[in-house]
């Protein structure tokens, strides 16, 4: 099966960008999560019990790299779509970006050092972190969606109707 | 058309905002590194390292690197005499947090800080959700077989407000911006700063680092 979004891919451009984008989300998610250290030593260390937290951190990124990549495409290529198709894409890279780097320890001490406000920041950061895996999942759904939806609107947009295909079979010739 | 190309430039830049938090580093500007006759302190007291933590009970990071990291390290450097393990609270979680604090120094009168350090890593739930409550210190003490009588003078005293507030404090002052975060302090008072659950490698390296410089 010829999927649309693979053939968007094939432009270098695209590719790189998923890539690219790819990359900085997973080097800031491994980051947040503590696979990945870089001061004062570069290190990357994943604890067995962090296996499947890590795996999820790379589909996300993956995933969010490919949805910006496509969406810029879809946008770039196919002007006439509607907003809400657009808004799927960015809502879904959002949410992303949320899931992924709201659990993030690494700000809720910074948050409580904050002094008044920094109170209710870290009720938020907890309850992020409390359901760190479930928010995680219910991204990686969202974008499966997002990527679903920009495979079936470049697919209408790129197709040809068969009625109209039949139309001019059938129509005489000028 | 321009509405979605701006907010793709807003989504990007939020993340490369976040990364550019996320990998500046911090540095400290000398918070109290002193050890007192009330500082937890784990291994020979004339060990040439020392290693500060600071870190919260509730905090799940701190119980990640009390799992991965730090029997490696008692075992490769505590127990080994070239470094000991000194405990700062930096309690940022809320009253739970202060509570087990209170309860661990507590312990600590009777000798048993590191144990009750251990039993509160071993048995900790989500932060705030009660788990850390006074009535479950309470028994955790009672659990561990504490003098109950001289436990509660002291958990409900008060007495460690103020070392407590000083060692959030003196987190403050070294920029930690993190739970836990590690100052690896040598002989001669050059320090290596680690923040977050790093394993044994990075304290190994840095032990060396301080000793060697």
């Amino acid at each position: 099966m010829n999927l649309q979004v693979l053939d968007a891919l094939r432009r270098p451009v695209y590719a790189s960008a998923a890539l690219g984008i790819s990359a900085v989300f997973g080097i800031l998610f491994l980051y947040l999560n503590q696979f990945l250290f870089f001061a004062p030593y570069f290190i990357f260390f994943v604890p067995s019990e962090g296996l499947w937290l890590f795996a999820l951190d790379l589909l996300l990124s993956a995933l969010s790299g490919f949805v910006i990549a496509l969406s810029v495409f879809q946008i770039r290529y196919l002007p006439r779509l509607s907003m809400g198709q657009a808004r799927a894409g960015l809502g879904g890279i959002v949410i992303a970006f949320i899931a992924g780097a709201c659990p993030c320890y690494y700000l809720v001490p910074l948050l409580a050092v904050a002094g008044g406000a920094g109170g209710a920041l870290v009720t938020v950061g907890i309850i992020f972190a409390a359901y760190e895996i479930p928010l995680k999942l219910l991204s990686v759904a969202l974008l499966g969606t997002v990527m679903y939806t920009l495979e079936r609107s470049l697919r209408a947009a790129c197709g040809v109707k068969p009625s109209a295909a039949v139309e001019e079979a059938s129509s005489p010739p000028r | 058309m321009r509405r979605p190309v701006f907010l793709i430039a807003a989504v990007l830049a939020l993340v490369l905002g976040a990364g550019y938090f996320a990998f500046s580093g911090s540095s400290g500007n000398g918070g109290n590194l002193s050890i007192t006759s009330v500082t937890p302190v784990l291994g020979a007291a004339n060990a040439p390292v020392a290693i500060f933590e600071f870190g919260d009970f509730q905090c799940t990071f701190c119980h990640q690197w009390f799992l991965n990291t730090e029997p490696q390290g008692i075992q490769n450097l505590v127990n080994t005499g070239k470094a000991k393990l000194v405990w700062k609270d930096f309690d940022y979680y809320g009253p739970d947090s202060t509570s087990a604090s209170e309860a661990a120094y507590s312990a600590g009168e009777q000798g048993k800080f590191w144990e009750f350090h251990n039993y509160l890593y071993s048995h900790q739930g989500t932060p705030n959700s009660g788990w850390a409550s006074r009535a479950n210190l309470v028994s955790f003490a009672q659990s561990l077989g504490l003098n109950m009588t001289q436990f509660n003078l002291s958990f409900n005293s008060g007495k460690y407000d103020s070392l407590i507030k000083n060692n959030f404090a003196d987190g403050q002052k070294l920029a930690a911006n993190g739970t836990p975060t590690f100052v690896v302090l040598g002989p001669n008072g050059k320090t290596v700063q680690l923040v977050g659950a790093q394993p044994y490698s990075a304290f190994e390296m840095a032990v060396n680092s301080v000793v060697g410089g």
